[in-house]
């Protein structure tokens, strides 16, 4: 009985491994992911407008089209978690309540741009130790 | 029932399942296909616990932890080298090449995974015969 209880203990202790060890590959594979996204976005932006990253993506969202790609340089940029685009992005922000869905390539979703001001005011960014220089 | 019984009965199994699938695919009938295949899977089930004192024999686990042993070996270190070759690669071609660099970060993780997994398992292995055995003795 003791055996038993010892084995179905083991048992339990391996699965367990097995699925912590299954749960932060993906969590890293999925971080390395943004990281290159990031990157890519990086390098789509400074193609565009020159200058250093963070620089190059806010000139992004300055620009008037509305099909640039604003919403894809405010994430990059919130993952980039460089203060130096906060003042920036505030501008943008209305401070009206959240729609239900907004459009993403239609103008600055609020929804995004208050991920991206929050995680540049500090919040919480699992994924960025893994990627960020 | 012997081995060679076992693998009639295996095949035998596979022919009736694969009819009824086909059968049921002709009628356009779920249920059918789904029940073909429970029915084979249970009688396989009890096919294999009847003949599990001849199929469990000590040559085949031997062969068949060998041959495991050798792929774990060369897959991991194969993805290891492969991922290091990405790496360098992407960083030093000009312009850098982000996706072969990701490709090849990719493939470590898998490396690390493998080796993280391998320990894991030799552990659990090790700690479940050890005790057994010490009951015995």
């Amino acid at each position: 009985m003791n055996i038993f209880k010892k084995n179905n203990k083991n048992l339990v202790g391996y699965i367990a491994g097995v699925g912590i060890l299954l749960a932060l590959f993906v969590f890293f594979i999925t971080c390395t992911q943004i990281g290159h996204e990031v990157e890519k976005r990086c390098e789509m932006a400074q193609s565009r407008y020159g200058g250093e990253c963070v620089d190059a993506l806010i000139n992004q969202i300055a620009e008037a089209s509305p099909l640039a790609g604003k919403n894809d340089a405010i994430w990059a940029l919130g993952q980039l978690g460089d203060k130096k685009a906060l003042p920036f992005l505030e501008q943008y922000d209305t401070g009206k309540p959240l729609p239900e869905r907004e459009p993403w390539n239609e103008g600055i979703s609020q929804y995004e741009l208050r991920k991206a001001i929050k995680l540049l005011k500090g919040g919480l960014n699992l994924s960025a130790f893994v990627w960020r220089d | 029932m012997n081995y060679k019984q076992f693998k009639k009965m295996k095949v035998l199994t596979a022919s009736f399942v694969s009819a009824t699938v086909a059968i049921a695919v002709v009628y356009n009938n779920i249920i059918l296909a789904l029940a073909g295949v429970l029915i084979g899977m249970l009688f396989l089930f009890l096919v294999r616990k009847k003949a599990k004192a001849v199929l469990v024999d000590e040559r085949i686990q031997t062969i068949s932890g060998l041959a495991a042993r050798l792929a774990y070996v060369i897959l991991t270190i194969t993805i290891a080298f492969l991922s290091l070759v990405f790496i360098m690669i992407g960083r030093k071609s000009v312009p850098p090449q982000a996706s072969l660099e990701v490709l090849g970060v990719t493939l470590s993780y898998i490396a690390l995974l493998s080796l993280a997994l391998y320990s894991l398992s030799y552990k659990f292995f090790s700690n479940k015969y050890g005790e057994t055995d010490d009951e015995q003795d």
